[in-house]
């Protein structure tokens, strides 16, 4: 049970939580078996028939549909849902709507036994982002229904506790923590309706036969609508981990608490009027629409930035506090023996870098270089796969102590795990990097490829691709294991709380009223995402010419 | 609300940092002349077999006349045709300082457009034509290649594209390749 003075979180609503972990966590194991069957598909000789060593792999692409599923939206989603209900809850001192979250739960659990078992069965080779008209089985198409509705349940939950909390706080600021689950719910529920729109009105009838053509261009548009989004859904709860949870793991202080809520506030604003910049190469879309999210995509950097800042201040503040001295002293003192907090700065070490490289991808004549090239895995996996993931594992190494009051076992381990992961997913994304900018495309089986012997640059990116994912697989089934024995052999005693950072230099109070008004800010992401995508939907011509093939 | 001084001086750089982004991408759209592709004309993919509109009804090279030629492809599962497998590796041929417009369109499934050390990167969508147009100063090889997946043999869709230095390209330029 979760405690903080006067409340108790009833260990039913918690374990529900737990549950939706635990599924996040699995489905991430199996996400990087799939991972390292791509790695040595890199550096294995023409062994064409080397991932079928691997379960639910008959083919590469197969196996690359998992590996995108299972870790882009099945393990990121349920450990969302889990991690950020507990800290609302928490926050809030309220247990939240008990069918509410079972049925996020259950939502979470059917819809990956059915994407699972369509992938696994060979019914949907299409890879996560299911562009038609390549077509997948019916129930690939509602598991993913099911497991976006699972993160609407988790949302609405949210908001229930926000309203019951609000009846008896009229004039009080939302606690912190509980606000950037808000700003992170809302952004996503938003963002969440184009692929909404576009897997209940076009995939799913589609393949059920109800029509026979679709518009491949406009379906593009759809996902992308919240496929840019998405990652900062990714993102956030990361963000809140590093700013009200770090600082205090740390033993520093949080720089300020209202301009924590203006940065989630402004992803809310600008995570949707952006996507087009992932279709600059799309021949069906007008140039000064793609501009527009281009302008966009910039100004979503800007909070980022402040994290940056805020961040590394909370940081040093916790070195200076622990002794540390001069310009750079504070950092040795930082608590590296404590994993949850080494997984989550070396996260943002690789978080740095892949924000960087994404400037790159989204500045216009630079993207026709990188472009759906191997650039893009090396970028990605310094975001989402670090950034996001290793946070993950950083919070879990709390979290899983926290919910099933089992401590942590080999501690020493999980820093090792954690420093492993960085070093792989450096030498991973150097290879896949280097390969991109000589132009080796992505999402292709390099055993079977036809054609690129001639070409060295590509065998260096091969070369550091297979021994970079091979470190990375390594470090993520020393992570498994490590979870796995503290919650089978962990020393019973162990319940750790919830880290949560009181202290601050900018306390709430300081912060504008205005912060607090919802219906301003979600009006205002409305109003923006109309002046960014409606001219786009306005003005296209719908193109509905296109049968189903499978792949 | 406030904002300490060294974080406005922080922020202050960032924008100023993007403002310089912003500069240089418009820099390099207006006097370099990059552009992005941008919609040309739509074809219904299955009259791309049945009953090709032009150009389609022309696949491969088409010499234009002073350097300018078209080079009409379908990409479909899995090659551009009309580079079928055994013509892949032979491709076609253009002398050096040629200005090729490609007009590329899917009978099928998305692919890509990619020339290897050009700015040519292109999305193929079925009922799109991507048109793009590079001129190859310089000779060589140039591998084209599709970057998108495309199904089971995504791995094997590619073709050369081969620049003559000026010196050796024939009259017979125009016609090498998979055109027949
Ligand atoms: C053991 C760790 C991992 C290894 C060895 C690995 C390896 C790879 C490789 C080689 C690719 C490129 C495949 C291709 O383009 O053909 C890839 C793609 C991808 N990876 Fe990972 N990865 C790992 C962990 C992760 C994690 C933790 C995430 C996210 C949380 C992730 C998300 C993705 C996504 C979204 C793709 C793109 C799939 C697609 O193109 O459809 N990976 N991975
Ligand atoms: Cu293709
Ligand atoms: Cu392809």
């Amino acid at each position: 049970m979760s405690a903080t003075a006067g409340f108790t979180l009833p260990r039913q609503d918690e374990r529900y939580m737990l549950w939706q972990v635990y599924l996040g966590l699995a489905v991430f194991m199996w996400g990087i078996f799939a991972g390292l069957a791509q790695a040595l598909d890199r550096v294995l000789p023409s062994t064409s028939t080397l991932w079928k060593l691997f379960p639910g792999q008959e083919t590469y692409y197969q196996g690359l549909t998992a590996h995108g599923v299972f870790l882009a939206i099945g393990f990121t989603f349920a450990f969302s849902n889990g991690f950020m209900l507990l800290v609302a809850s928490r926050a809030f001192e309220r247990a939240p709507n008990r069918a509410v979250n079972a049925a996020s739960f259950w939502c979470m659990t059917v819809g990956a036994v059915l994407v699972a078992g369509t992938i696994v069965l060979g019914k949907a080779n299409v890879l996560f982002t299911a562009y038609p008209p390549l077509m997948a089985h019916p129930l690939f198409y509602l598991g993913l229904v099911l497991v976006v509705v699972s993160t609407w349940l988790t949302g609405l939950a949210g908001a229930l506790l926000y309203r019951a909390w609000r009846r008896d706080h009229p004039d009080a600021r939302t606690p912190l923590q509980a606000f950037a689950f808000l700003a992170t719910y809302a952004m996503w529920f938003i963002a969440s309706l184009g692929v909404a729109v576009e897997v209940l009105g076009l995939l799913l009838p589609w393949s059920l036969g109800l029509f026979d053509k679709i518009d491949p261009q406009l379906a593009r548009s759809l996902f992308w609508f919240s496929g840019h989004p998405i990652v900062y859904f990714w993102l956030l709860p990361a963000y809140l981990s590093w700013y009200t949870m770090i600082p205090r793991q740390v033993g520093g202080k949080l720089l300020s608490d209202p301009l924590t809520r203006l940065v989630f506030l402004l992803f809310l604003l600008l995570s949707t009027p952006t996507g087009l910049h992932h279709q600059y190469t799309d021949p069906g879309i007008d140039t000064w629409l793609k501009n527009i999210h281009l302008v966009a995509t910039m100004a979503v950097f800007f909070p980022s930035m402040i994290t940056a800042f805020s961040v590394c201040a909370a940081l040093e503040s916790g070195g200076r506090a622990r002794g540390g001295r001069g310009w750079f002293g504070w950092i040795r003192k930082l608590p590296w023996d404590d994993p949850s907090v080494t997984a989550q700065i070396l996260a943002m070490i690789g978080f740095t870098l892949g924000g960087l490289s994404g400037l790159v991808n989204a500045s216009y004549v630079m993207n026709l270089v990188v472009h759906n090239t191997a650039w893009m895995p090396g970028h990605f996996h310094l975001t989402v796969g670090t950034g996001v993931a290793l946070s993950f594992m950083g919070i879990s190494y709390w979290l899983i102590p926290h919910l099933t009051g089992r401590g942590l076992v080999w501690r020493r381990a999980a820093v090792v795990q954690a420093w492993l992961w960085l070093i792989g997913v450096f030498t991973f994304s150097r290879g896949q990097m280097a390969g991109g900018l000589e132009s080796l495309p992505r999402r292709l089986s390099v055993s079977q490829m036809s054609y690129g012997a001639d070409i060295p640059a590509w065998q260096t990116s091969h070369l550091l691709t297979g021994i970079g994912g091979t470190i990375m697989f390594i470090s993520g089934l020393m992570f498994g294991l490590i979870v796995l024995w503290t919650v089978l052999r962990g020393p019973a005693a162990g319940r750790v709380d919830m880290p949560v950072a009181d202290a601050m230099v900018h306390g709430p109070d300081e912060g504008w009223p205005v912060l607090e008004r919802w219906p301003v800010w979600i009006g205002l992401a409305v109003v923006l995402i109309v002046l960014a995508w409606g001219p786009f939907f306005l003005t296209y011509e719908w193109n509905m010419v296109s049968t189903g093939v499978a792949p | 609300m406030k904002i300490d001084a060294y974080e406005k001086l922080f922020l202050g750089l960032t924008v100023v940092a993007l403002a310089c982004f912003m500069g240089a991408l418009a820099a390099a759209v207006n006097r370099h002349g990059i552009r992005l592709p941008h919609p040309t004309a739509r074809v219904d993919p299955a009259a791309l077999r049945a009953a090709p509109p032009p150009p389609f009804d022309q696949l491969g090279l088409v010499d234009k006349g002073g350097g300018a030629y078209d080079l009409n492809l379908l990409a479909a599962m899995w090659q551009y045709e009309p580079f079928f497998p055994d013509k892949m590796e032979a491709g076609v041929r253009v002398p050096a300082g040629a200005t090729v417009t490609f007009n590329v369109s899917s009978p099928d499934v998305i692919h890509g457009f990619k020339i290897k050390d050009t700015n040519v990167n292109v999305m193929v969508i079925p009922g799109q034509v991507s048109t793009v147009t590079h001129t190859f100063d310089a000779p060589g090889v140039y591998t084209v290649l599709c970057h998108e997946y495309c199904g089971a043999g995504h791995h094997r869709m590619y073709f050369k594209l081969h620049v003559d230095p000026p010196a050796a390209a024939g009259a017979d330029a125009g016609r090498a390749g998979g055109e027949s």
